[in-house]
């Protein structure tokens, strides 16, 4: 049970903190230049 | 513990390992994604999600995967989680919110049917309580998450939950190549193929996905409804809980808001705060745009790694009943709710 709250929570707010740090990169304009 | 275990020991995740180990998994995923964008390029009418998991599966299928790609394939999930996140962004607030209310009404009639047909098909064939009841979650919520937060719930036995998930798992990969077609067939709009997806679909990874690969409009549609599924896992599960605990067959639940919480997808918290970010306008349209493409290759890694997730041989650990209730209430799940979205959208 604890094995999973911890798999759970670990990848549930990493991705808002991936998806918030990414927004804020863009928000500065790192990647203005990307050949996507 | 034993869940972990019965999860790792149908090869679909590894909970353990340090982040430097990830990087090489995660850059055959990149690799993979990547090359899955060039062939799309090459072929019209097919999606690159659809690529990406062929890919994937053609790879794990064929050749063994040396273990020191395993911990960062392992992580399709939080990409997964990410693009949603990311996704979040190029929805109104109010779109969200009108998609999000029609999708919660269709979901409770489609956990309704689920856990009614999973149940009487699981005492027909004589599967374990328990079992029925684990399958009955995964098809009517959210599938391996659901059934994962099941088993530790109503403390079922670890053979219990691999064979749900194996089970899940077979329609899934099936329904994401299947179900597009069918769609087509039909003649669905991307409205009401993405209501249908993000309704019949068990896993989030294989909902969303197969509402990619019709379109993206069916993709957005496919999220939100598979998002508002999700939302109700920790109902769902608590009841679940509750009942087997008035059984003595399981603990009691001391704290059920927490509990609730605790099952709660968190990254939906993310995926409204991106919406609600751009619906004030905090993001200017080359943003939107750039938000986009960091969102499908998101995507990419994910479905990337869910096609190398998808391997045939551990799927044989399901059971021919488990199976067959499976795709018994795959199959009334999947016509009660075509319907829906028929009468409703079409």
């Amino acid at each position: 049970m604890e094995e999973e709250k911890k798999f759970k929570i670990n990848t549930d707010w990493r991705a808002v903190i991936i998806a918030g740090i990414l927004a804020l990169l863009i928000k500065l304009g790192v990647f203005s230049y990307i050949p996507w | 513990m034993q869940i972990v275990k019965a999860v790792e020991s149908i090869g679909i995740l590894s909970l353990r390992g340090k982040h430097w180990q990830k990087i090489p998994g995660i850059l055959l995923l990149f690799a993979v994604g990547y090359a899955a964008k060039i062939i799309a390029g090459y072929i019209p009418h097919i999606e690159f999600v659809l690529i990406a998991i062929g890919l994937g599966m053609l790879i794990s299928n064929t050749i063994s995967i040396p273990r020191v790609f395993i911990p960062g394939i392992d992580t399709y999930e939080l990409w997964l989680k990410t693009g949603i996140v990311l996704l979040g962004a190029r929805l109104m607030m109010q779109d969200v919110l009108q998609i999000g209310t029609v999708g919660l009404l269709l979901v409770f009639i489609e956990i309704a049917v689920s856990l009614i047909t999973v149940k009487f098909l699981a005492k027909k064939f004589g599967l374990s309580d328990k079992l029925g009841t684990l399958l009955s979650i995964g098809v009517g919520i959210c599938g391996v998450s659901a059934i994962i937060g099941g088993a530790g719930a109503i403390d079922a036995e670890e053979e219990e939950a691999t064979l749900a998930i194996a089970t899940i798992l077979i329609f899934g990969a099936v329904m994401v190549f299947l179900y597009p077609l069918l769609g087509h067939l039909i003649g669905l709009s991307d409205q009401a193929f993405g209501f249908w997806s993000g309704l019949a679909v068990d896993n989030t990874a294989e909902a969303i996905a197969t509402g990619f690969v019709f379109s993206e409009t069916a993709g957005q549609f496919a999220t939100i409804t598979k998002l508002s599924r999700n939302a109700l896992m920790g109902i769902i599960i608590l009841f679940f809980a509750v009942s087997y605990a008035r059984r003595g067959m399981a603990q009691n639940v001391e704290n059920k808001a927490l509990f609730i919480w605790n099952k709660f997808p968190k990254f939906l918290i993310g995926f409204l705060l991106m919406s609600v970010l751009a619906t004030v306008g905090f993001f200017g349209e080359a943003e939107i745009t750039n938000l986009k493409h960091l969102y499908k290759w998101a995507f990419l890694l994910a479905f990337a790694g869910v096609g190398f997730r998808t391997r045939f041989s551990e799927m044989k650990k399901t059971g021919l009943k488990p199976f067959f209730v499976g795709l018994g209430a795959e199959a009334v799940v999947s016509v009660v709710t075509l319907v829906l979205v028929t009468v409703i959208f079409m």
